[in-house]
C-alpha cells in the first residue's frame, strides 16, 4: 500500500468517527430537546389564544369565587367598578357659551364607565373609546380619562391617555392644525391640535390643572418604535366648538 | 328721630343676621374643595376630591360639608402647620406644589398612617369607602366609592401606555418563545434530514 492510500484510509476513518460523533450530538439534541421545544410552542399558542378570553372572564371568575355572600353580591356585568343598577349621576351646570350663561345637563361617569368617543380622522383615529380612569385593565379596553383632570365639558385640562400599540397607535400621525372631536352623551367638543410635545414620565406638567381649557392626549413614545419607554408623546388641543346635547331625564 | 334710628339699626342688624345665617348654612362641595387646597393637600388629591364630590354633591348636607372642612382643618393644624417654617412657607394657603411635596416627605410613616386613617374614618361616616394606595410614596392615590360604586380611582399622574404594561410584556414573551422554539425545531428537522 502506498503512503497516499494510507493517508486516504486514515482520513476516511477520521470522517466516519467525526460523522458518528456529530450524529450522536444530533440524536441527543433531537430526543431531549424536541419535546421541550414542542411544549414551549404549545404553551405559547395556548397563552396567546386564551389571553383575551381570560381578561374578559376573570372578573366573573373572581365574583363567583369571592368570599362575599350571595345576598350582598350585586351584578357587575357592565363595569367591575360599580353595580349594573348604580344610579345615573346627572346634574345641571352653568356654562359660558359665546359670552352668555346657559344651563346644560352633565352626566358624570363612574370609574371604569365608557365615557366618550375620540376621533382624529386626519391621523386615522376613528371612534376610539374613552373610559373613565387609567387603571391597567381599563387601558386594555380603550383610552383612559385621567380621574384627576377636568370633566369633559368643564373648564380646565382634560387628559386622556392610550396605549401606543392599540388605541393610540395612530396618535403619532397627528399634526398641528388637525381637528379632534371628543363626544360624550351630553356634549360634543371640537378641538384643534396646537402643540406637539415629548415629555418624560416623571414630568407631570402636562397632566396638571391649567387655567385655560384644553385637551391633552398622550401615549408612550419610543422614537417611532413600539415597546417600553420612559417618554411620552403628547398633543395639546384647544377647543374650537361646543355642541351641548339634550339629555333625557334618568328614569 | 331717635326711635327711627333705633328701628333702622335693629332692622339692619336683623337683615345682617339672617343673611349671615343663610351664608353660614350654605356650605357646598366647593367650600370643602377650597378647604382642602388651603389645608395643603396636593393638587392631584384636591382634584380627585373635587371629581368625587361634584357628581355626589346632593348626597351631603351643609352640616356634613362643615364636618368635612373641620376634619381637614384638624389634619392641617396637626400635620401641615408644624412644618411650614421648614419649607419656608408663611401659611398653608401660600404653599406651592413643591412645598406641599416637601412637607409630605417630612412626615413619618406613622403620621401618614394617621392622616390616611382619619380620611378613611371620615368617609365611613357617610358610606364612602376611602382606600389609600402608595401611601409611603411621593404620590399617594386615593380611591373613593360611594355605596360600593367607585367614583374616583387611583390613577397614576402619567399612565403606563406602552408595552411595559405586564400583560403586553407577557404576550410579547410568548410570541418570542414561539418564534425561537419554532426556529429551533425547524433547524433540528433539517439537520436530521441531512
Amino acid at each position: 500500500m502506498s503512503n497516499s492510500d494510507t493517508v486516504k484510509g486514515a482520513e476516511q476513518t477520521a470522517r466516519v468517527h467525526k460523522t458518528t460523533s456529530s450524529s450522536r450530538v444530533l440524536r441527543t439534541f433531537t430526543y431531549v430537546l424536541t419535546p421541550f421545544l414542542i411544549l414551549c410552542i404549545l404553551c405559547s399558542i395556548g397563552y396567546l389564544a386564551l389571553y383575551k378570553p381570560y381578561n374578559e372572564f376573570i372578573s366573573n371568575f373572581n365574583y363567583v369565587f369571592s368570599d362575599v355572600t350571595p345576598e350582598t353580591k350585586s351584578l357587575r356585568t357592565l363595569n367591575k367598578y360599580r353595580d349594573d343598577d348604580a344610579p345615573i349621576q346627572m346634574h345641571e351646570i352653568e356654562v359660558e357659551v359665546n359670552g352668555k350663561t346657559e344651563q346644560h345637563t352633565m352626566v358624570y361617569p363612574y370609574y371604569g364607565d365608557y365615557y366618550a368617543t375620540l376621533n382624529c380622522e386626519a391621523a386615522g383615529m376613528k371612534d376610539i373609546p374613552v373610559y373613565s380612569g387609567q387603571a391597567d385593565d381599563i387601558l386594555m379596553k380603550g383610552a383612559g380619562w385621567y380621574n384627576a383632570s377636568s370633566y369633559i365639558g368643564k373648564p380646565g385640562n382634560v387628559v386622556i391617555a392610550g396605549h401606543n400599540h392599540t388605541d393610540f397607535y395612530y396618535l403619532p400621525n397627528c399634526k398641528v392644525g388637525d381637528t379632534v372631536t371628543l363626544e360624550t352623551v351630553y356634549v360634543k367638543i371640537t378641538y384643534e391640535i396646537t402643540e406637539r410635545v415629548i415629555f418624560h414620565e416623571t414630568d407631570y406638567t402636562y397632566v396638571e390643572p391649567t387655567e385655560d381649557d384644553r385637551l391633552t392626549l398622550y401615549t408612550c413614545w419610543n422614537n417611532g418604535r413600539l415597546g417600553m419607554s420612559e417618554w411620552r408623546l403628547c398633543y395639546i388641543c384647544k377647543p374650537t366648538n361646543y355642541e351641548w346635547k339634550e339629555v333625557p331625564e334618568a328614569e | 328721630m331717635k326711635l327711627f334710628k333705633r328701628i333702622s339699626a335693629f332692622t339692619a342688624a336683623a337683615v345682617m343676621a339672617v343673611s349671615m345665617a343663610v351664608v353660614a348654612s350654605a356650605t357646598t362641595y366647593q367650600d370643602a374643595v377650597d378647604a382642602a387646597k388651603k389645608a395643603g393637600v396636593p393638587e392631584k388629591n384636591v382634584s380627585e376630591l373635587e371629581k368625587f364630590l361634584e357628581p355626589n354633591k346632593d348626597k351631603f348636607t351643609s352640616a356634613q360639608y362643615d364636618e368635612m372642612i373641620a376634619e381637614l382643618n384638624k389634619i392641617k393644624d396637626a400635620y401641615v402647620v408644624p412644618h411650614l417654617s421648614q419649607v419656608g412657607a408663611a401659611s398653608t394657603e401660600a404653599l406651592t406644589a413643591d412645598q406641599k411635596k416637601a412637607i409630605g416627605k417630612l412626615w413619618s410613616n406613622t403620621e401618614k398612617d394617621a392622616i390616611a386613617n382619619a380620611l378613611i374614618a371620615l368617609g365611613a361616616k357617610y358610606n364612602v369607602t376611602v382606600t389609600v394606595k402608595d401611601l409611603y410614596t411621593a404620590a399617594p392615590s386615593v380611591t373613593a366609592a360611594i355605596n360600593g360604586n367607585t367614583q374616583t380611582g387611583s390613577d397614576k399622574p402619567v399612565a403606563n401606555t406602552g408595552a411595559e404594561s405586564p400583560a403586553a410584556g407577557a404576550a410579547a414573551a410568548a410570541v418570542a418563545t414561539l418564534a425561537f422554539a419554532g426556529t429551533a425545531l425547524a433547524i433540528t428537522a433539517k439537520k436530521n434530514r441531512d
